[in-house]
């Protein structure tokens, strides 16, 4: 193999999204099943909150490689735009759930190549404590002792973006500022300097 | 120095005087708005009150949405459910001039609603306090400034003795009420119920939140993406800058291609169906405001429907030419548009199931609906601007 050749781009990540991103629109512009349950899934609020969280959390994983790892998350990031734009066009979402959603892609997509070229066991280990052990935290905290841990919850790419669909007819863009801070922490957890060699003396 | 003193003190006089005799003379008024009642004032109860006043914007009176002027001189204001204090029909309108709120009190003859009234056009006028005609229920109109707009006909049940010589835009008005006063689909003849807000509730319920040409267009451009970026995965010649521009560039064009043109619904959700008989239709647009906003339907002739009478479902509503509607988060409008058999109607298979609340609607209405079982009726969907209205299946009413 030529150790020279480009990187292939990306493409699985932006695939599932444009596939979830079509089924939802699908589902929006065809009449709504009579169940309950099916009911609930055509809801255009569900949907939007399921999508946009799946399309943070797939704009934070790192790119195969540092080779072209801007122009991948960038792909990832705006492929989504379109079917976000339509599924919350659909829930009535506000101008500001649209900038604070967007600060939410661009927080972790930069945070995403910030890891493509760093440190990357430590980015994906922050990253999977940010995603799941951070709102399961937050939720058992919650449910066992009556603490409030809201900020734990908006901080993760999976659960922020879905608390942001929920309220997306009132939320403000500063619901997004947990979310963004915690894509600078990973960020700032995979530009980490590694420990320098000591000189030999 | 005394002249000095005298010469202050005469000015001040003089200028105390001036003073006093600018205060004295009044203002000169600005001539105002004045308008009339069409029809010689006649008006009935739970009919459309039609006023003309030229050089208003808009008009409303108590109770009633604000109206924007129609006809063919853009001077005529259809009011609906207005109630006149006796002889007297209060009417606030904007002067088109000086933007001003003027209040005017417009005489009317109000017509009673328990027997039937005939509108008798003479030519030449009659004079009032002339003997009564003896056709039973008989009121002689004169055939002088007669109302270009159908929805002012509809205080009387028959019109008779229509002189030669009018001119095209009245006869059309009176042939197209004639049309709609017969049918049991005409909005304006309809009494204030609620079957009809459960019937739209329950099919905005089912219905899609967006339109087909949306779905459409994702799903060709979902394709695309698919192609393009399987295609550039497994390249390795252009650079990665390219590669991904060829991914990106048409997701950034579909973006904008659905923010620009009011091709989502935005705050409102607007959904409309419709009912076809043999003597006309009716066009029913159900506007609910997820957030606070206004949207505009495209549409003359807008009826708004109310829960019950007196009900405040007319408030944020401007109707004329087109029909604005101004809402609250979780305010709902219902919206009836007098729908001719001629407009755009389309089958395709697989009919929904008929919902009940629309069934008890239709009961009221004095008819059953229904539809083909293998077929749906989808009407063109209305234009808006600041929504998007998603076309429900349609019925047919017999």
């Amino acid at each position: 193999m030529n150790a020279a050749a480009p990187e292939r781009g990306p493409w699985l990540a932006p695939i599932l999204i444009v596939a979830v991103g079509a089924m939802a629109v699908s589902r929006l512009a065809s009449p709504v099943p009579a169940g309950a349950g099916a009911a609930r899934l055509s809801d255009p609020g569900v949907l939007l909150a399921s999508f946009d969280a799946l399309w943070v959390v797939l704009a934070s994983l790192p790119a195969r490689s540092s080779r072209g790892a801007l122009w991948a998350t960038l792909t990832t990031a705006l492929v989504g735009l379109p079917f976000h734009l339509a599924i919350a066009g659909a829930a009535g979402a506000a101008p500001e759930h649209r900038a604070a959603l967007l600060l939410l892609v661009a927080a972790f997509a930069v945070a995403g190549w910030a890891g493509s070229n760093g440190r990357r066991v430590l980015y994906a280990g922050g990253l999977v404590l940010l995603t799941l052990a951070l709102p399961l935290a937050a939720y058992a905290l919650e449910d066992l002792l009556g603490v409030q841990l809201r900020w734990g919850l908006a901080a993760s790419p999976l659960t922020g973006p879905a608390l942001l669909g929920r309220a997306a007819t009132t939320t403000s863009w500063t619901a997004a500022i947990p979310g963004a801070a915690g894509a600078l922490i990973l960020a700032g957890l995979a530009r980490w300097p590694s420990r320098a060699p000591e000189p030999a003396v | 120095m005394r002249w000095i003193v005298a010469t202050l003190f005469a000015l001040s006089l003089g200028g105390l005087s001036l003073g006093g005799l600018s205060l004295a003379v009044p203002a000169v008024a600005a001539p105002g708005l004045t308008g009339e009642v069409v029809l010689d004032g006649r008006t009935r109860a739970g009919r459309p009150v039609v006023v003309r006043i030229a050089g208003a914007v808009r008009a409303r009176s108590a109770g009633t949405p604000w109206a924007t002027p129609r006809g063919v001189a853009r001077d005529e204001f259809v009011l609906f459910d207005a109630h006149p204090d006796g002889q007297i029909l209060v009417v606030d309108a904007e002067s088109a001039e000086t933007g001003e709120i003027e209040s005017l009190r417009l005489e009317v003859r109000p017509l009673p609603t328990n027997v039937p009234a005939v509108a008798l056009l003479d030519d030449p006028p009659a004079q009032v306090g002339s003997p009564p005609d003896p056709i039973p229920g008989g009121v002689r109109v004169r055939a002088e400034n007669l109302p270009t707009v159908a929805e002012a006909w509809f205080v009387f049940d028959d019109v008779q003795r229509v002189p030669d010589g009018l001119g095209s835009a009245e006869v059309s008005a009176l042939a197209e009420w004639r049309l709609r006063a017969k049918s049991p689909l005409e909005p304006i003849l309809w009494e204030p119920s609620p079957h009809a807000w459960r019937a739209m509730s329950a099919i905005a319920a089912r219905a899609p939140t967006l339109t087909p040409d949306v779905s459409r267009a994702l799903h060709i451009l979902a394709a695309t993406l698919v192609a393009l970026i399987l295609l550039v995965a497994r390249s390795r010649k252009p650079s990665p800058t390219v590669r991904a521009a060829w991914v990106i560039v048409p997701a950034l064009l579909a973006s904008g291609w659905l923010l620009i043109g009011d091709r989502l619904p935005g705050p409102m959700r607007a959904h409309s169906t419709f009912m076809v008989g043999d003597g006309g239709g009716v066009l029913v647009v159900r506007v609910h405001a997820l957030r606070d906003g206004a949207a505009t339907l495209l549409a003359p002739g807008a009826v708004p429907l109310r829960w019950e009478a007196g009900d405040s479902a007319t408030s944020g509503l401007t109707i004329g030419d087109a029909t604005t509607v101004e809402l609250e988060a979780g305010s709902t409008r219902l919206l009836a548009f007098p729908w001719s058999i001629g407009s755009e109607v389309t089958t395709r298979a697989s009919h929904p199931p008929f919902p009940a609340e629309a069934e008890a609607w239709t009961h009221e209405l004095g008819g059953n609906a229904g539809g083909d079982s293998s077929s749906t009726l989808i009407a063109a969907p209305l234009r808006a601007r600041g929504t998007r209205v998603v076309a429900v299946e349609g019925w047919e009413f017999y």
